[in-house]
């Protein structure tokens, strides 16, 4: 199994993979050189997609120290951006699954937490299974959690160390994202120790992601509220009675997949040779 | 790019004339629901209005978000029946979309007709304007989730047709002529036969059309059953696509459609099965409408064929009857409409795609949506899941 790792790498001829996410525009960069194949990420960059998603995207790519020779473009603003001659897009959905694929993960289930939304996604013997996802609302998803932190004053980061305190959790009702940090302020007047409520939020993501599909093991965590808050695999174990692990970067892990596709995009087109090395 | 269909434009003029004959009021107007004795009424010389069908019109012309919560008004929660909350909403605003054919407001009844076969919505529905207009509601209370039609039931069912046909004679002034029914009913016969037919046209590769023409297409068999033109017009179709090219149309993924349509998105739907290589070749919504009658025992057929529509049905029918339409039109997945306002003709909430899967092999599809009130529909969410199916079925391949 390969890992993810941080950009260490000289500038060679490679391929990027951008996920234009509702939250964040992710990015990684993989190389083309024949001999490099299960070689780490040669880069990696983020950025936060605001209203202007394809202005995210351009200057993400612009960050790269080389041009890549193809794009692979994947995410909620997949559509949307042009800016490149050789592009690849797919649903972020398969580039996960291609992510998964990649660290040797073959079977069973990823679930995936977005900004907006929660993707459960089913693997067997390396295919794209199955797949669902959060239904008609995005509570439960990242947006919830960065939510409630404002509404409570606090640092969403902040929220996974609070959580970590405590390891019993508060259920927290409400469905709706609004009603559930008021449920909060009921609680925290009523002497309900905070950290019990923080991990309370955490167990009603896990309870909707539950809601959403059949979680088959092996159980997988990716996206960006797993990277953020590790305490979220605490909760998921504590739950389920099953063990989950999250995938190395899991914030990144379309973006890797969508690579992998640009990569082989790259192959088919035949246009390996030597990069031009320029700056973007 | 597929061939336009020639009737499409033929169907402009016949609905119309339907809507103009309405506004001359030249026979008493009953209100009837798209699954109810439609026959029974032409028989007694009613004119017949669809308010389901003037709902829809409101959903395609993506009018839902703004009528629906004017219902709220008179108590309606958003969570009803979308084309019951955008029919009453536009009627509290005295809009309708019929002034395109020159009518001012929605033809005022001198009956209203229900049959439960859909929903119990209807039956609240027209009461709501049986009281505004002061005349009279009557209806048909069929069960549903049925494994079977029984006897029993049959007769229960027929002594309901019997009761309701006596309080609409008094309503009409006449009796009901027995002949005059039975040439009705077979008039719907017809008219449903060739409807079928041009619906079957469809398990021939490539497919010539798609549930997005099906849905305009059907409004005679719904708005005009047991009329001569309705029979006319499905002929005709029937005929233009028999003489349609079959000779292209490439290697497209065929899917089934199950649940109700999203009237406000069928432009946005249809093109984006387009581009992704797909053809909804059919559906059950579109098939409710093939209904078994006879005019030889005209009120014997009526009674069983709108009581043993695919909704009324129990799981074990609807998972039977799901499994033998992919098989007959070769169908590669199988798409649920889980309709917000419509759980009645929503069929994903009780396991049925996983049995259909686990039982078949065949993959299905779960999306979220409604029927008339676009503010439970996602295009980006849509297209996500949509997109991701596709490919998922691409690497099955």
């Amino acid at each position: 199994m390969s890992s993810l790792a941080r950009p260490t790498e000289p500038a060679r001829a490679c391929v990027v993979g951008l996920d234009v996410g509702s939250s964040y525009v992710k990015a990684v960069s993989l190389p083309l050189d024949s001999g490099a194949r299960d070689a780490n990420v040669l880069e990696r960059h983020l950025a936060r997609t605001g209203y202007d998603y394809a202005a995210a995207a351009e200057s993400v790519l612009g960050r790269f120290s080389v041009r890549p020779r193809v794009v692979g473009v994947t995410g909620f603003g997949k559509s949307g951006w042009h800016g490149a001659a050789s592009t690849v897009r797919r649903t972020e959905i398969s580039s996960l699954a291609k992510g998964m694929n990649h660290f040797g993960f073959h079977d069973g289930t990823l679930v995936d937490i977005g900004g907006q939304d929660s993707k459960v996604i089913r693997l067997e013997r390396g295919r794209l299974a199955g797949h669902a996802m959060n239904r008609r609302c995005a509570a439960g998803t990242g947006a919830y959690l960065e939510f409630i932190a404002y509404r409570l004053n606090l640092d969403v980061h902040d929220m996974n160390e609070i959580a970590s305190r405590e390891q019993r959790h508060h259920p927290i009702n409400s469905y709706c994202t609004v009603f559930a940090s008021t449920e909060i302020l009921d609680c925290v007047r009523q002497n309900i120790a905070f950290p019990s409520l923080i991990r309370g939020l955490y167990a009603s993501v896990v309870q909707r992601v539950r809601e959403i599909a059949p979680l088959h093991p092996p159980l997988f965590l990716s996206g960006g509220v797993a990277e953020h808050h590790p305490v979220l695999l605490d909760v998921f174990r504590s739950l389920l009675k099953t063990d989950v692990q999250a995938v190395p970067d899991p914030q990144f892990l379309a973006a890797l997949g969508i690579a992998l596709y640009a990569r082989e995009q790259a192959d088919n087109d035949s246009i390996q040779g030597e990069d031009d090395g320029r700056p973007l | 790019m597929r061939q336009q269909l020639k009737s499409q434009e033929a169907l402009k003029g016949l609905m119309a004339d339907y809507y103009r004959r309405l506004d001359r009021r030249e026979c008493p107007v009953a209100w009837c629901t798209s699954v109810g004795p439609a026959e029974l009424l032409r028989a007694l010389g009613f004119e017949v209005y669809f308010p389901e069908n003037h709902a829809a019109l409101l959903g395609a012309r993506r009018l839902g978000s703004t009528y629906v919560p004017i219902a709220g008004r008179e108590g309606f929660a958003p969570e009803v029946c979308s084309y019951l909350t955008a029919d009453i909403g536009a009627y509290l605003l005295a809009e309708t979309p019929l002034t395109h054919y020159g009518l001012t407001a929605v033809p005022a009844p001198d009956v209203l007709v229900y049959n439960t076969n859909q929903c119990r919505e209807v039956k609240e529905w027209f009461t709501w304007y049986g009281e505004r207009f002061h005349v009279p509601v009557v209806g048909i209370a069929t069960p549903r989730s049925l494994d079977t039609l029984s006897p029993a039931l049959l007769a229960y069912l027929e002594a309901s047709w019997r009761e309701v046909t006596s309080c609409l004679e008094s309503v009409s002034g006449m009796p009901l002529d027995l002949l005059r029914f039975a040439d009705t009913v077979e008039l719907s016969r017809a008219a449903c036969g060739a409807w079928q037919e041009f619906l079957e046209s469809n398990r021939r590769r490539p497919a010539l059309h798609t549930f997005f023409d099906h849905v305009i297409l059907m409004a005679p068999v719904v708005v005009l059953r047991g009329r001569k033109e309705a029979v006319a017009f499905y002929r005709d179709l029937v005929s233009e696509v028999a003489s349609m090219d079959t000779s292209s149309g490439g290697d497209r993924y065929r899917f089934f459609w199950e649940g109700m349509p999203v009237w406000g998105k069928l432009r946005f739907l249809s093109e984006i099965f387009d581009r992704l290589n797909v053809d909804v070749v059919a559906s059950t919504y579109c098939h409710s409408w093939t209904l078994a009658l006879d005019g030889a025992r005209a009120l014997s057929s009526c009674v069983e064929a709108y009581a043993s529509i695919f909704i009324t049905r129990s799981q074990e029918y609807k998972l039977a009857y799901l499994k033998d339409m992919s098989r007959r039109f070769g169908i590669d997945a199988v798409l649920f409409h889980d309709s917000k306002t419509c759980p009645y003709n929503t069929n994903s909430r009780f396991g049925i795609p996983v049995r259909l899967e686990t039982e078949t092999g065949l993959p299905t599809l779960i999306f979220c949506g409604d029927l008339v009130d676009m503010r439970h529909f996602s295009e980006a969410e849509f297209a996500l899941r949509l997109e991701a199916f596709v490919e998922q079925l691409g690497e099955a391949d």
